[in-house]
């Protein structure tokens, strides 16, 4: 049995799709910003660019994305901008709020060609924004404390675990959700678990032995067992075709927001809500982690002071969650923290094909979030699921600008992480 | 926060896996004598435990053969096969191990033997997919009290492993053991029940929070084995 192993799995020869510039069709006359960029901008920057926003340069008007549109190619190119890191070459998902390469590639084709104006009278037609929604809300959760972000010293971050209680007095599941936010000026990003059990009580421990609401996550929050992810992201919206994640009776709800005060008026408070849709025969999702458990022992996953691109990467064959059946893959979050460059989960075939589930080519820590694909992707018992992250433990990537760089190895706040959390159904659809 | 759950699953499965070699069926404290030989069987169940902040213990149980011939009358060479499988992981282990006699009572039947067991092994572990291979090495000092046909044997042991695996810094870990148990001999057949205490102080666990952060790991075994002798 075991034996069969010798074979020493080696890292997965895809690269990454994501490399080249992408480009329009051929022929296609030269952008302007009326007909071409200003629907793009207006739909997909600024909701978060625009005075109040999140972000701190406004993009309402042709002048600011002008005077900034060398930096908004490289950032749009870099598909750092917007936010939403999955690359769409891998594969689509609901609610994407990602440039798609023919836009992009539009936006680069006007910077290149000087970032024309064009006529106000030749104006594009309106894009409609990447909103998502929830079509009912049957559960509504709010923070009742008002609460100021306060980031530790020298940062502007400071990232809030809210604690809330699950009405629900039997099994239920959570077929969607979505944020409410008091100041969106201040959300940079959000996730939302339930935690049931022991669990339960310990965060609500934690919840009042700190003053104010909520208690601080700037470290992660501590090991939970009873925990699972609903969601997360700044679009809520129905989780796919009835899919529900099941959430026990007497469970907590952990907000867990990382504000940003980069932009924030002085004296911003919050109080934020989750909504859910609820429904007691969804169909139900699986959840299933993916990361090499020896990287939590000892150094196993060390990176070294100074490596750019330091890889780990893991190949795994679920048949202990899977327990033999074939089963479709609906969701994908990944896991890294700041030193995390690139990640990618893909499917290995045993007949030697690769589907490619995510592929994260510059990541940025603060903008993770659950992916939920378009089309379900098939795995089969023998098929592998495959890992692969990479680190910048360089000098220009450190955690606190100008810190020397020094080992790390797999673990909480200064360290670093891999891994994706998976959730599966045994139907394609 | 929530990768906290799945992970320390994922760090008891590891562990009940691959720290957990089968450690028993070393036998008596007392060689068998030029030119004997026992075969016989084995299983095993094994729970980690310790300050690995984990709901599931999980028993994981071996089952193997073992060997042994006398090939002087002071020193016997065995060797030992055992397996463990679900479906989607399993993992192998194989030792060598031979036994001197440091001190043997002149009656069999009384007194107190003492033997030293030098193992060298080789352990392997499939997680779904990727293998971890744990070459290791191990010493245990066997105490024998014979009481009639049968003995009580407590041991203390000392040992040593690496983990080695793709895409992974090799980890080394050190660890010690004592254990109870007892041979009854029942017309030809040595049948061993024994538990063994386990403890690898140096292991550490990487958790999201720093202060959460474990190290030490310790195991308990419970094994059976029944060895039939010529
Ligand atoms: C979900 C909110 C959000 C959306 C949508 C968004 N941005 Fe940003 N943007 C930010 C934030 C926040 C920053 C500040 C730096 C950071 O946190 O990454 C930023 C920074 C920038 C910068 C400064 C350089 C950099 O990369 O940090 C540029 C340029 C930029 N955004 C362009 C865009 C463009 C172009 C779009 C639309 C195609 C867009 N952004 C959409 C939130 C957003």
């Amino acid at each position: 049995m075991a034996l069969g192993a010798c074979a020493v799995p080696a890292r997965d020869s895809g690269g990454f799709c994501a490399a080249d510039r992408p480009t329009r069709p051929q022929g296609a006359p030269s952008p302007t910003w009326h007909r071409d960029v200003a629907p793009i901008v207006e739909a997909f920057c600024v909701r978060c660019h625009r005075e109040g926003g999140l972000a701190g340069d406004s993009f309402e008007s042709y002048l600011r994305v002008f005077a900034a549109r060398e930096s908004v190619a490289r950032s749009v190119r870099a598909r750092t901008m917007p936010p939403y890191l999955a690359a769409p070459c891998c594969a689509r998902y609901r609610h994407s709020w990602g440039l798609s390469d023919e836009q992009i590639a539009t936006v680069l084709d006007w910077v290149d060609a000087g970032a024309p104006e064009g006529s106000p009278m030749d104006r594009g037609a309106r894009i409609e924004p990447p909103t998502a929604g929830l079509s009912r809300r049957d559960v509504s959760l709010s923070v009742t404390e008002p609460y100021a972000p306060t980031p530790p010293r020298g940062s502007t971050d400071d990232v809030r675990c809210f604690v809330l209680d699950w009405p629900g007095t039997a099994r239920t599941f959570v077929t969607g959700l979505e944020i409410e936010s008091a100041d969106r000026s201040l959300l940079h990003h959000v996730i939302v678990a339930s935690v049931s059990g022991e669990d339960a009580d310990r965060v609500a421990r934690l919840d009042r032995d700190e003053a104010g609401a909520g208690f601080s996550c700037n470290d992660g929050a501590g090991s939970l067992r009873g925990v699972t992810m609903l969601g997360g992201g700044l679009i809520g919206g129905d989780f796919p075709e009835g899919i529900g994640i099941a959430v026990e009776p007497r469970s907590k709800i952990i907000l867990n927001i990382h504000y940003s005060t980069v932009a924030a008026r002085p004296g911003a408070v919050d109080r934020p809500s989750v909504h859910f849709r609820t429904d007691a025969n969804a169909r139900p999702a699986e959840p299933l982690a993916l990361t090499n458990p020896a990287w939590l022992i000892g150094d196993a996953m060390r990176v070294r002071a100074g490596d750019r691109d330091a890889t780990f990467f893991y190949r795994y064959r679920p048949r202990v969650s899977t327990r033999g059946r074939t089963m479709f893959l609906r969701s994908v979050t990944p896991h890294m923290h700041t030193f995390g460059s690139r990640l990618t989960v893909r499917v290995l075939r045993a007949n030697g094909e690769r589907a490619c589930v995510l592929e994260i080519p510059r990541w940025r820590f603060g903008w993770e979030q659950v992916y939920w694909l378009e089309e379900s992707i098939r795995l089969d018992p023998d098929d592998e699921l495959y890992l692969e992250c990479h680190f910048d433990n360089s000098a220009d990537n450190q955690p606190v600008p100008g810190a020397a760089p020094r080992d790390f190895t797999f673990g909480g706040n200064s360290q670093d992480m891999c891994a994706a959390f998976l959730s599966m159904t045994e139907a394609a659809r | 926060m929530s990768r906290g759950g799945h992970l320390n699953m994922g760090v008891a499965m590891a562990l009940a896996l691959s720290g957990c070699y089968s450690a028993t069926g070393l036998g008596r404290a007392r060689t068998l004598g030029q030119a004997h030989v026992e075969v016989g069987g084995q299983v095993e169940l094994t729970t980690n435990s310790g300050r690995l902040n984990t709901q599931t213990s999980l028993p994981w149980a071996h089952v193997g053969g073992l060997v042994r011939v006398g090939v002087h009358d002071r020193v016997d060479l065995g060797a030992r096969v055992s397996f463990a499988a679900i479906d989607g992981a399993d993992s192998v282990s194989v030792w060598v191990d031979p036994k001197f006699q440091l001190v043997r009572s002149a009656n069999a039947t009384r007194g107190l033997d003492v033997a030293l067991v030098t193992s060298v092994g080789w352990h392997q572990v499939r997680l779904g997919g990727t293998p971890w291979h744990l070459p290791q090495g191990a010493i245990a000092v066997l105490f024998g009290a014979n009481f009639g046909p049968h003995q009580l044997i407590l041991s203390g042991r000392g040992g040593y492993q690496a983990m080695i695996g793709t895409s992974m810094v090799t980890q080394h870990v050190g660890w010690g053991a004592v254990s109870v148990g007892g041979a009854f001999r029942v017309g030809r057949w040595d049948l061993v029940p024994e538990l063994l205490l386990g403890w690898a102080p140096g292991v550490t666990f990487n958790a999201e929070r720093m202060e959460e952060q474990r190290s030490g790991a310790g195991q308990a075994q419970i094994g059976f084995s029944f060895v039939h002798r010529w």
